[in-house]
């Protein structure tokens, strides 16, 4: 599906990396500053946005939320559950504005990441000449933008509402992806997530076309190395929302340019795990139906331990190429292999 | 003879947005028997009191985007224009303006009033989640898109895609809408209608009677999901 695949590693030498601070432990956390100067720390660089809740019993969805806290990472958490978790079990929580919703001042003031959907100007355009051909005006941006220059004055609102203290950012399909991240860095904000997978709360994201993920990341770079001449690209974070191929695919993207991954595809394929096979067939199946169901393992362990195989995998490249974070990953380090 | 301290006049001009509100709220936390501010030279400054705590404001001017927004308990009067998304997220307390508003006056809003003495422009109650707006003049397209809650009060004429994507909330409106979403549909004006809107009208100090005014409301059986 994505290009990923395709790329190898080239490492240097062993030899040539006897005064690189090999030894010395990868540090993986994704740092979030946003003009307010305080700094939101994703300690795991992973972000989860798209949780069916409500097919979630409530004792898995605080057990999502428990693994993502000891991640430390971020999660799209609705408010009303976000006020039963225990205290132990509160991750950093992701505020969504959809352009049917925004969440009221409260809300915002128990988030400490605001993600903007609907922001891609190409998207709008295309959706409004493809779909709504008829119509005289649609509503595409958020519903109280007009055009570009009223996304960049609510982006400032949405600062100063927040005091400038919380990271904002932008959801964008992962289409037109320099136009985009050209966009997101004129409106200063502080991360922006590319998104493949069609989204749940979206029927209009599965139909719209996207590029590879490699591609994608080579539009970002191209966006931020003719934008930096302004200052301030740098500061811009990519998050990938895609379902990787393999383990190895992970380390691929932080060379590529991205700085968090989206991990919600683990999620949901815990979620639809099958559980334990039962025997069914003849006495032995009446045996079972009669015996008292067993407590469903929780989802807590294997979630932290299949992103765990993510985290090592990054650590041991990282450390293999002679770094400490994983920013430090250059696209040169990959090359092609041939099929 | 002593000077009246309970009003205090600001003059705006060369000052950027983030100044005048670090500034209002510190004026307001440390000043506790100030309970007036006028804002004189507003120069179409844009996130002009945004989040402020609850005063009463008078703005001598025209201001720029998202003015007033996200404001809980204050009393805002501005007495010149106001461009895109006025009173965006108001969480209550009230906001009237004497000529005419831009583009999603009172976006996301989930309480309070604003009023608007002028005409609004597009997307006017837009997302509102339960505050109420009443325009005297005409308003844009798709007037109260994705409104979920609220009141819309509307004297002049409407644009066309009313109440597009919209599950809830309470339009009285003076003219007929034409081209509206196809779930608004006209309703009977109950007592209880008239008596509201006569509050509304009262408080918003419009000269208007509620008997000429036509109620429509969200059909529910035809709203999706």
């Amino acid at each position: 599906m994505h290009s990923l695949k395709r790329l190898g590693w080239k490492f240097p030498a062993l030899s040539s990396l006897a005064e690189s601070p090999f030894g010395v432990s990868p540090q993986l956390d994704c740092r979030l500053t946003p003009p307010g100067g305080r700094v939101i720390s994703l300690k795991s660089p992973f972000l989860f946005r798209r949780i069916p809740w409500k097919n979630l019993s409530k004792e898995t969805a605080t057990n999502l939320c428990a693994a993502v806290r000891q991640l430390g990472s971020a999660i799209a958490v609705p408010i009303s559950m976000m006020e039963q978790l225990p205290a132990a079990a509160t991750p950093l929580r992701i505020a969504q504005i959809w352009s049917d919703h925004s969440p009221d001042l409260a809300e915002l003031e128990m988030s400490d990441l605001i993600e903007l959907n609907f922001c891609s100007e190409t998207f709008a355009q295309a959706e409004e000449n493809k779909q709504y051909a008829g119509a005289e005006s649609v509503v595409n941006w958020p519903i109280d933008v007009l055009d570009t220059n009223s996304l960049i004055h609510r982006v400032a609102m949405l600062r100063e509402v927040t005091e400038h203290k919380i990271p904002i950012g932008f959801a964008i399909p992962a289409g037109n992806v320099q136009a985009d991240v050209t966009l997101a860095l004129a409106c200063k904000v502080d991360f922006v997530v590319l998104t493949w997978s069609p989204s749940l709360f979206d029927d209009r994201a599965g139909s719209h076309s996207t590029i590879s993920v490699a591609e994608a990341l080579s539009e970002v770079r191209l966006a931020k190395s003719s934008y930096s001449a302004n200052g301030g690209a740098d500061e811009l974070k990519v998050i990938i929302d895609a379902s990787l191929g393999s383990v190895e695919d992970f380390a691929k993207l932080f060379a590529l340019g991205a700085h968090a991954w989206c991990g919600q595809s683990a999620i949901e394929t815990l979620l639809r795990q099958p559980q334990a096979p039962q025997p069914n067939i003849g006495y032995s199946g009446m045996l079972s139906s009669y015996s008292a169901p067993k407590a469903p393992t929780s989802i807590q362990p294997q979630l932290l331990e299949r992103l765990q195989t993510y985290v090592k995998s990054l650590e041991y490249i990282v450390a293999r190429a002679g770094k400490v974070r994983p920013s430090e990953l250059a696209s040169s380090m990959l090359c092609t292999i041939d099929a | 003879m002593t000077a009246d301290v309970s009003e205090i006049s600001l003059d705006l001009s060369g000052l950027n947005s983030r100044a005048v509100n670090d500034q209002i709220r510190s004026l307001i936390s440390t000043r506790s028997e100030v309970k007036r501010i006028r804002l004189s030279c507003p120069e179409k400054k844009h996130n002009l009191l945004n989040a402020v705590p609850a005063c009463t404001f008078v703005i001598d001017g025209d201001v720029g985007d998202y003015c007033a927004a996200a404001l809980r308990d204050a009393d805002v009067e501005i007495l010149g224009t106001a461009e895109t998304g006025l009173g965006h997220s108001l969480q209550s307390g009230v906001i009237s303006i004497r000529k005419d508003a831009g583009v999603a006056v009172g976006a996301m809003a989930s309480g309070g009033l604003i009023v608007v003495h002028g005409s609004a422009g597009a997307r006017c109650g837009a997302g509102l989640q339960g505050a109420d707006i009443l325009v005297e003049g005409s308003v844009g397209s798709h007037a109260g898109a994705f409104m979920r809650d609220g009141t819309l009060v509307l004297l002049g004429n409407v644009g066309p895609n009313a109440g597009y994507g919209a599950s809830g909330g309470t339009w009285y409106v003076v003219s007929e809408i034409h081209q509206s979403a196809p779930q608004l549909t006209e309703s009977r004006m109950k007592e209880s209608d008239k008596l509201r809107l006569g509050l509304l009208l009262l408080n918003s100090g419009v000269d208007a009677n509620a008997k000429d005014f036509r109620k429509y409301v969200i059909d529910a059986s035809t709203v999706n999901g």
